[in-house]
Order: structure tokens, then sequence, then C-alpha cells
């Protein structure tokens, strides 16, 4: 892979076509530029959409200035807009969702390199991964079906029958509420942070292990203190990446968070967050320009930020992947110290600053509420029982004991690394036993035959809505796939290395915006102009999402294949674009399909940007300049509805989606393996 | 990164990408059926996928209206399509509940051909439309106190004022002496209250806090009236169907929903404190009283308020559905289909919509409408 980057930069001596103005030169010509002109769309679509949400929050921008970050109410008849308490509960369940995500993600991520046999890891490891294909609206639809009754019937009351004095639990819980968000967000999250955790961990060289433990460390000394460290630059990427993804994620969220603005410390009330209150109030703003342009400034702040997260992750993980260049050594060292600090410095500040709160204040409202006694509360017993024992572990370090402690230890460190990994599956289990369960419960053939009948009445199906996924996502693909082939393409084997560098740059930070954000984009841009909500506008809107995923695994694929394949090409008189189109192209051909499926299998479970675009209908479309419906939308419908009938169908239909994802995603991961890629 | 590249490995892949393209082929065919699916009329506006307001010039061509907004009326309004559609097959009308907020802003953006709102627009906001709009009611109904009470059926008794210090957040239990004091023979357990409303821009919010400011002075200065407010208090709910399924899903909770919601989902509410100081039900009867006291004012102004009225009869919060209807259109085929469809609502449609517990509309309300619409009759 390296080395024919190292070739691809002479490439220039020989690529010229001669024959330009024959047929073939034409042809290769229109091949060249057309690639080149995909990319630079990509790059644009970008630029394009912080321009667009930038000039179109102009009034709000101009009228509230700073004081919109710092309002804390959001008053729309009154044009007061403040947006403190969507940004409050942006980050809380965030820091949430990552509190619980990366011990859980690290931990599986360092069973499945460090600990498990190959034959246990890959298996596992692709499980984690498919939660990664599992569309939000499935996310809510159990967050809010299965898990917010759960957390209300047995672990808030629990809560707050024990640490409710505690503002941070304080409060009678809401069904709805920001716990609940975090957990949902965590699991969302948890399969980015592995995978790619796993990724940076397999990194690090394997002689580093070999010689701890030739030194005498045990398994777990050699993790915690050889492995660990060595990768943490790579890991904090990672964590970044998932803390990225939880910022931007919508549909999850708004179903099981409560839509309160307020900014309260208790996680067991309900919240607020800025791609929920798009979700919720963007279609009603058109009404009202102050609310609409306060909205769209809401977008230009989650775009922006966003974009900064991502493209900070990205440049971290860039910097720990790419094996040291002599020019940048200064530079990259510099860069991976500062990160290896933040993360010795921030995990502990961040997790260890989160105990000590929550342990302080509950030592606080204990001793206010009991006295002396308050010491010997179970929370303060725990407390002071970890902190003898870590005592006595530290007073036999050396002796004898100490020796089988260290043995004892990392066997055991070693289960409990194990025990996150299946933890990890089971949450992808109890998903899909649910689904299953509960979806096979409303499954019949009057789903795939019949219209929704209207509110209330039961029966009927969901013909629409499944032909309407099949649609909108049919559109995206024949929009998007030539878009993200070519770009890749492009990035691959014409671009100069700059151009290339940052086409790929902004298709992978493309690719972290919220979808909520595009779907705004996509109201904006292919809605208004023409009048009306449209299978195209969806379509558009999904395309988007497609193209970085299209173009990232299809240049990952072309620069699988061997250079001699292209040499060879080149060798036999064809030009620069025959090569690649007769020789390369065919034979990345399985990954690059690999790659496109994946990204179908993606927007096939799409909701937020289907909500401003394809708009949702009950009726049939006659063509697709109407409004249609989605499988994604209808079960965003009915999971949040009173009607018996209705939840039964959400059930089904995220089934019928669940299969049809899954089908596809499996189908690219099993059935469909490049032959370059390393096994 | 290890190349492999053996020849039986290559030969493996061969028969694997087969699959795969099988399975692309598969979906790109389901794309197809997707697009032609209902593709059974004409062809003019298939391919092109311009913004063909022409459509439907030709005689036997069908017509699609798009509406969007209230979904207090969502029960009757989907039950109205769903029946017109079935005895005019030419005619298909896809109307998305998605709140009155978003019914008057996607009119106003022109990407629907009617709004529906339980919010009347003010002369700004009417003046403001695109084109000359006209407010229609379509039907009345009425907004109840639903609650997921573990151990009370229906019949909980509410004053005005127990319901505003629910929402201001001043009553925070169940067994707060001013709810156990109207309700001597209920039992009310030591429970909190959790108070539900809406999280998107609601015509049904906008009648209930047009109620609140009618009731207490305090709500009146404080969040005020709308159609999205700030709330003192509880959790969001995303359109009647959202608050009606949190208040399903929540032992405590309170919410505003209309009356066809708590009856086809089988939740619990009571009769409420009129102005009279009479306990009354919602009903159709009650509903109707209503109305029937706001009719003369309605001569003058369509968009006159009924909550909170004289009568003695009257349920105090009740209010209309109106459809925003351009006065210019530009489609004619399309204006046309909406005023047929708009007569079988006034006549056939208001007995189907009883069936739901919606009040008819008074016949003098009908009578105004049908002036009202023959006026967009002429500007075609």
């Amino acid at each position: 892979m390296e080395n024919f980057t190292a070739v691809a930069g002479k490439r220039r001596v020989f690529a010229r076509p001669s024959k330009r103005f024959t047929l073939e030169g034409l042809k290769d010509m229109a091949f060249e530029r057309s690639a080149l002109l995909f990319a630079l769309i990509v790059l644009s679509l970008i630029v394009w959409i912080g321009v667009k949400l930038y000039l179109d929050c102009q009034l709000t921008r101009e009228r509230y200035g700073f004081s919109m970050l710092t309002g804390t109410v959001w008053d729309v008849p009154h044009e007061v807009y403040g947006a403190l308490p969507y940004i409050f509960g942006t980050v809380v369940s965030s820091v949430l969702a990552l509190v619980i995500a990366v011990p859980l993600g690290v931990g599986a991520a360092l069973f499945l390199s460090e600990v498990a046999p190959r034959k246990l890891a890959t298996p596992i490891a692709y499980v984690i991964e498919l939660l990664a294909a599992i569309p939000s609206v499935i996310f809510g639809l159990c967050g809010f079906l299965v898990l917010c009754p759960f957390l209300q019937a047995h672990v808030s009351p629990w809560i707050a029958a024990n640490l409710g004095a505690n503002p941070i639990f304080a409060g009678p819980p809401f069904l709805t509420n920001m716990l609940a968000a975090g957990v949902i967000l965590a699991i969302m999250v948890l399969p980015v942070i592995t995978s790619i955790s796993r990724e940076v961990l397999r990194t690090v060289p394997t002689l580093q292990r070999e010689g701890s433990m030739a030194l005498g460390a045990t398994k777990w000394e050699t993790i915690w203190r050889i492995v660990l460290p060595e990768a943490k630059a790579g890991i904090v990427g990672a964590v970044i990446l998932g803390l990225g993804r939880a910022l931007g994620e919508t549909m999850a969220v708004v179903m099981v968070v409560g839509n309160t603005p307020k900014i309260v410390a208790s996680i067991l009330q309900s919240g607020y967050t800025m791609p929920a209150l798009l979700a919720n109030e963007f279609n009603e703003a058109f009404n009202d320009e102050v609310h609409r342009s306060a909205l769209l400034e809401i977008a230009l702040i989650l775009f922006v930020v966003t974009v900064l997260v991502n493209a900070f992750a990205r440049l971290v993980l860039l910097l720990t992947q790419r094996p040291t260049q002599p020019e940048d050594d200064d530079r990259k060292g510099r860069v991976l110290k500062g990160l290896r600090s933040l993360a010795d410095k921030g995990a502990p500040f961040v997790f260890g600053g989160f105990t000590a709160l929550l342990l302080g204040v509950q030592f606080f409202v204990d001793i206010k509420a009991y006295g002396v006694a308050g010491l010997f509360r179970p929370v303060e017993l725990a407390t002071f029982l970890a902190v003898l024992a870590s005592l006595v572990v530290s007073r036999i370090k050396g002796t004898l004991l100490g020796s089988k402690w260290r043995r004892f230890s990392s066997i055991v460190m070693q289960s409990v690394l194990a025990l996150l990994a299946f933890g990890a599956c089971f949450v992808l289990g109890a998903l899909l036993f649910y689904v299953i369960a509960r979806g096979a419960k409303g499954l019949n053939l009057n789903l795939f035959t019949e219209l929704p009948r209207p509110a209330g009445i039961p029966g009927g199906g969901i013909k629409n809505a499944i032909l309407g996924t099949f649609t909108v996502v049919g559109i995206a693909s024949v929009i998007g796939i030539p878009l993200g082939l070519l770009g890749g393409v492009y990035v691959a084997h014409f671009g100069s290395k700059r151009l290339g560098s940052t086409v790929r740059f902004s298709a992978d930070v493309l690719n972290g915006i919220p979808s909520v954000v595009i779907g705004l984009f996509a109201y904006a841009a292919f809605v208004l102009p023409v009048k009306h909500f449209s299978a195209w506008a969806g379509g558009a809107a999904l395309a988007i999402i497609m193209v970085p995923t299209i173009l990232r695994t299809t240049e990952e694929m072309l620069r699988l294949v061997p250079n001699t394949y292209l040499e060879g090409a080149l060798a036999l008189g064809a030009t620069r674009a025959q090569a690649i189109r007769s020789v390369v192209i065919p034979a990345a051909k399985s990954g690059i399909v690999t790659g496109l499926m994946l990204a179908i299998a993606r927007v096939s479970g799409e909701t937020a940007p289907l909500l401003f675009t394809a708009f949702g209908s009950d009726q049939m479309a006659k063509s697709p300049a109407e409004a249609v419906s989605a499988l994604t939308l209808k079960i965003y419908q009915y999971a949040i509805s009173p009607y018996n009938d209705w939840v039964d169908q959400a059930w089904a239909g995220a089934l019928v989606l669940m299969v049809i994802i899954l089908v596809i995603s499996s189908v690219a991961r099993f059935a469909v393996r490049n032959r370059f890629a390393a096994s | 990164m290890k190349i492999k590249a053996t020849s039986s490995f290559a030969a493996g892949i061969q028969c694997k990408r087969g699959v795969a393209f099988l399975g692309l082929l598969a979906i790109a065919m389901g794309a197809l059926v997707g697009c032609s699916g209902g593709d059974s009329s004409s062809g003019t506006t298939g391919a092109s996928g311009s913004a063909s307001n022409s459509s439907g010039n030709g005689a036997a061509a069908t017509v699609s209206l798009t509406g969007a907004g209230s979904t207090f009326v969502n029960p009757a309004m989907s039950k109205w399509t769903y029946t017109y559609h079935e005895n005019h097959a030419d005619v298909s009308i896809n109307y998305q509940s998605v709140g009155s907020g978003a019914g008057i802003a996607q009119y106003k953006a022109g990407t629907v051909d009617f709004g529906a709102t339980d919010a009347p627009l003010s002369d700004k906001e009417l003046s403001e439309m695109p084109t000359p709009t006209v407010l229609v009611p379509v039907i009345a109904g009425c907004t109840v106190m639903a609650y997921n009470l573990p151990g009370v059926q229906n019949g909980l008794k509410l004053s005005s004022d127990v319901v505003a210090g629910i929402y201001l957040g001043k009553i925070k239990k169940w067994n707060d002496p001013l709810i156990v004091a109207q309700n001597t023979g209920l039992k009310l357990p030591d429970l909190d209250i959790t108070v539900a409303h809406r999280s998107d821009g609601s015509g049904t919010t906008y009648i209930f806090t047009d109620y609140l400011c009618s009731v207490s002075p305090e709500w009146k200065s404080g969040p005020g009236m709308g159609k999205s407010v700030n709330w003192p208090v509880g959790v969001g709910g995303k359109g009647n169907e959202g608050v009606a399924g949190l208040i399903k899903q929540t032992p405590g909770c309170i919410g505003y929903v209309e009356l066809a919601y708590a009856v086809q989902t089988k939740l619990n509410y009571g009769p409420i404190k009129n102005k009279s100081g009479e306990y009354v039900e919602p009903s159709i009867e009650s509903t109707t009283a209503a109305a029937n006291a706001g009719v003369e004012a309605m001569k003058k102004d369509i968009r006159t308020s009924i909550v909170n009225g004289e009568s003695k009869d009257a349920y105090p919060i009740a209010g209309f559905t109106y459809l925003l209807v351009s006065k210019a259109p530009k489609d004619a085929a399309k204006a046309k289909a909406l005023n047929e469809f708009l007569d079988w609502v006034f006549a056939d449609g208001q007995k189907m919509a009883a069936e739901l517990q919606y009040a008819p509309l008074p016949e003098s309300v009908v009578g105004l409408n049908k002036t009202a619409l023959a006026d967009v009759k002429a500007s075609q």
C-alpha cells in the first residue's frame, strides 16, 4: 500500500494519454475529467452545506449574537431564543454515553486484540460491527418501548431511593430521561470505539509484547503498561470519533430524551439535545423567519462542532496509523506526545473527576442527612472497602504473596475484559431478541400487501413504506454510487497528493456530519426550490450520506491492488485511464461492491433526513416527484403512537428493515471478501 | 499489508462475487419496483421528475393532494382521506399529521396543497401567506385531560385551578389536597405527577394554553398562549400521538389530547369544571354546546375562540380545526378536487367524525364555509 503511493508520485512521467483526439483518447480524458469533477463535487458539498447554513441564519446571528449560545430560555411565541439547554443536553448525553461506552468499548477492543484467540475474536468483532449497522430509529424503538420502561420500573426507583439526595440523581424519575439517552448513545458509539481501537491496537508491534512478557510481566501488566500506553493516542482518536457520532445522533435520542429544554443536574430528568430540537421543530419553522433562522443556527453550531471533532479525530488517527516519515518526525512526535499526555491527564481527569464528584456529593448529602451514621451507608462502605483493598495490594507488592496476586489479578482482569466484550454482544443479542420476538407478533402478509389504515383502526399494512424505502434508496444509489466511485478512483489514482488527501479528508469529515443537518440542507436545497416534498429529494439527501462511505472504500480497495497490475498494463501500452478502467478496477471490484453494499445498508436505515424531504405518506406514490413514506419514517411514527396495533406494526417494520440491512451487510462482509485484503 | 493473490483464492472470489452482484441486482430491482410500483396512471409526471404543477389536465388523470398539519384532527382526517379514496379512486389525499405549526409552515412554504391547524391564523400571519388564504373550519373537537393513574379509572374531576396548578408545577402530587377535595370518593395515590405536553408546534397546545390563559392570570403573564410555549414543567411528546403514547407508558402521567385519541386508546379522563361551575364530561354534546355558543361571534370572525364558554353545558377546552385553502390556486384540477373533498367532508364526513367523538360543525358554520369556498371557485 505504501510503496504504491511512493510510485504513484512519479506517475506523470508516463501518465499522459498520447492519442488525445482519437476516440480512445477522448474516452480517457472524459474518464479522468469526470473523476476529477466528482471528486470536486464531494469536496464542495461540505463547503456548500456550511456556507448555506451560515448564510441562512444571518437573521439570528445579527439579532442575538453570542447571547443565543448563553440564553437559557427557548420561547418561540415571545421570540426568545437561547440555545444553552440544548447545548447542555447534547454535551451531557454525549459525555454520559462516553462514560459508559469507553470502558466497555476499549475493554472489548483489548479483549479482541490481546486476549481472545482469533477464532473467538473474529465472530465477536463481527457482532459488534453489526451493532453499527442497526438504524438509529430501531435503537429509538427499543429505547422507548423496552429500555425506558425497564429503567423506570427497576433502575430509576432504586437510584432515586438510595441516591436521590444527590442532585445528579434527584427528583422523581421520568420515563424518558438523560440516563436513557446516555445508555442508548453508549450502545450506538460502542462499535465505533471498539472497531477503531482494535485497529489501533493492531499497529502496536508484537515485539513489544514479547519483550514485556520475556521480562516476566504478566499478560495483564503487558496490556496495561506496554500495549495501552503505546496505543493511547489512537484510542483517544477513536473516542473522539465516537463523541462526534454521539453529538449528532438524532432519532434514537429524540425518542428517549424527553424533549424538555431545561438545565437540570439530575440525569433522571428529561432533557433535550440539539439534533432532537431540529428533528422536532424544523418542519414548522418555515412560518416564522426568526424561528427558522434560530434552528439553522443550531444546525450550524452542530455542523461546526461535529466537523471540528471529526477532523481532529481523523487527524489523530492519521498520525498514529501512518508510518513515520523523516520530514514530519518532529511535528508528529510532538503531536502524539501531546495526545498521550492528554490521554494520561484527560482520562483520569474525566473518570476520576466524575467518580470523585459523585462520591463527594454522596458523602456530603449522606452526612448531612444521617450525621456520622451517614459514613456507613452502602456507597460509603463500598468506597472504604475499595480504598482498603488497594492499600493491601500495595503492601504486598514484591512479596511472594504479591507475585501470586499479580498472576491472580492478571487472570481476573482478562476475565473482566472478556466480560466487557461479551457484554457488547449481549446488547446486540437483546436488541435482536426484542426486534424478532415482538416483530414476529406483528408480522403478517397484510404488512406487505396493504396500505396504512386510518389512525386508530386496526389492521392494514405498510406496503407503501417498504416500497418507499426501496425507491428512496434506489434514487440515492443512482446518484451516490457514480459520485462516490469516480471520486474514489480520482483520489486513488489521478489526484495530486494534496488534492487527493484533501478530498479524502473531507469525505471523512462529511461522513461525520449528523444526518439531521444534511436533512435540513436537503430541504433548503432540493425541496424549497421546487415547492414539494418528493422521493427525489429524499434520495438526494441519502446520496450525500452515501458518497463519503463509497469514496473511501473504493479508494482503499483500489490502493490494495498491487502496483504491478497497473505497471504491467502500462508496459503493455495501455493509457493510464485504460489501465485503471480495465485492469485495476476489475481487480478491486469485489471490495468496491462490498463498500457499495455497506453504504446502501447504512442509508436504508436513515430517518432524520427523510423527515424533511420524503416527508411520509399513507398512499402509494404515483411518481418519485411525490412525497413518499419509508420504513424508518413509519417505524418512528408508529413507535411513539398510543395505538397498540401501530406499535406492533412498528416492531414488524423494524424486523423487516433489520432483515434487509443485515442481509445486505452480511453478504457484503462474508460473501465478498477482497482478495488483496489481509486475512 | 500482506498481499495474497493465489489463483484458487481468486477463483473462489469469482463465485462469491456473483452472489454479491445478485444481491445488488435484487436491490436494484426492488428500487425499480418501488419507483414504478404505483405508476399505473398517466406517465406525465413520472420520468421527468420536474415540479409539474400542470398535471391532471387530461380527463382521466388522477389527482394527488398533499396536506399537512394538525394532529388534533388526524383520527378524523385520516379516516376521511381513506374513505374518500375508496369512493373516489381518482383522488388520493396524503395527509401527514405533523402538528399545526408544521402544517402552517409547510403551507406557507408552498410544499403542501392545504394546511390544517387548530390555531387560527392572525391577520398578520394571513397577510404573509404567499397567496390569499381562507380558513375553513372542518370539525370541532375537545381536548381532554387524560391520565394514567394506577387504581383510578375514568371520572377524576379537575377544576381549572388544578389544571393550571399542575401545568405551572405548583401541584406536584396526585394526592394534593386540592385534587382530593374535588374527588372525595376516589383513593388518590401518593404519586408524583408527570406532566406531558407537546414538543412540536401544536394547535392542541394553542387551544389548551388559550384555556389556561382564560382561567389563570399567572399562566397568562407567564408562559402565555401559543402553538408552542415555554413550559414550566413536564416532558414533551410529538403530536397528540406522542403525548397519548407518553401517558400510556408512564404511571402518574397527565397530558392533554384530543378526545378521539383518549377514546381510541382507552386512556382515562374525567370531567372539567367549566365557567359556570359545572363539571362537564368531554363529549360530542358538550363540545357542540361550546361550538353553538360561539356561532354568533364566528359569523363576524370565523376565528373566534370557543374555550371556557359561558354556557353551562359547554366543555371548556374545545376548538375547531381549520383548513388553510388558497383563494388563488395555481392548479385548477387540484383546487377542484380539494373543493369536492371539502363538500364531502361537510356532509358525509361530519357523521363519520361523530363516530370518533368529534362534534359536527354547526349548520351556520357550514354555510359560512360554503360562502368562503364559493369565493375560491370564482377566482379560478
